[in-house]
């Protein structure tokens, strides 16, 4: 674990990082974003099978229904 | 000290999750986020609907119940709502990362939201109705 003192002098050459887009950087940007795009595209993929499902759940009952209808 | 450094490094993963949805999440994010919202509002208006049909133990007692007629209706409009729900997931799924969100995004988002105002609305006034519709239609009363 890195003591406060190491985080604390990190910021500096991060902040400067950011302001000069220096290649370390960009690199943990890049890593934190490819991150986020994945968690994204489950949870949209998620949401679809979800919808998918609803949608197959609900077909069943109008199909029973119109069969308890015509009984 | 001790509890200092914790704060310090979350601060700093912060910093950098913010920077990195900022600046690769770009437009498919806003699309994105409208969809969770629909998707839902749409799962949560299915869930409580079913759960006020007469005859069903979490249902109240009539008139505040919904009856067959009523559930039949809300029903095919709750179809069309995951059909356009799960249309919209594929639509923004095949967006290019980094592309502006479509029009037909925000057509299709609002297409959900209206038809799920117009479910809430068949269901007979109730405190859960207005539970839900504070939820997911607030311009239903």
């Amino acid at each position: 674990m890195p003591s406060f003192l190491t985080l604390v002098s990190l910021v500096g050459p991060l902040i400067e990082g950011f302001q000069k887009g220096a290649p370390f950087v960009k690199d943990l940007m890049a890593l934190f974003a490819n991150h986020d795009i994945a968690v994204r595209d489950e949870a949209i993929a998620r949401m679809i099978s979800e919808a998918d499902s609803a949608k197959i759940e609900i077909d069943a009952e109008i199909e029973a229904r119109s069969r308890r209808a015509k009984e | 000290m001790r509890r200092i450094m914790p704060v310090t490094f979350t601060i700093l993963i912060g910093l950098f999750t913010l920077a990195a949805s900022c600046q690769v999440g770009g437009t498919k994010e806003i699309g994105f986020r409208g969809y969770a919202i629909a998707h839902t509002s749409a799962m949560l208006t299915k869930t409580v609907e079913a759960d006020l049909v007469c005859g069903r133990v979490t249902a109240p007692a009539p008139p505040l119940c919904v009856d067959d007629a009523t559930h039949g209706k809300i029903l095919e409009i709750l179809r069309e709502v995951f059909v356009l729900d799960a249309d919209l997931g594929r639509l923004i799924q095949s967006l290019p990362e980094g592309t502006p969100t479509t029009p037909e995004v925000g057509y299709m988002i609002g297409n959900v939201t209206v038809l799920i105002g117009d479910a809430v609305k068949l269901i007979p006034k109730s405190p859960q109705r207005q539970a839900l519709a504070e939820k997911v239609a607030p311009a239903v009363k």
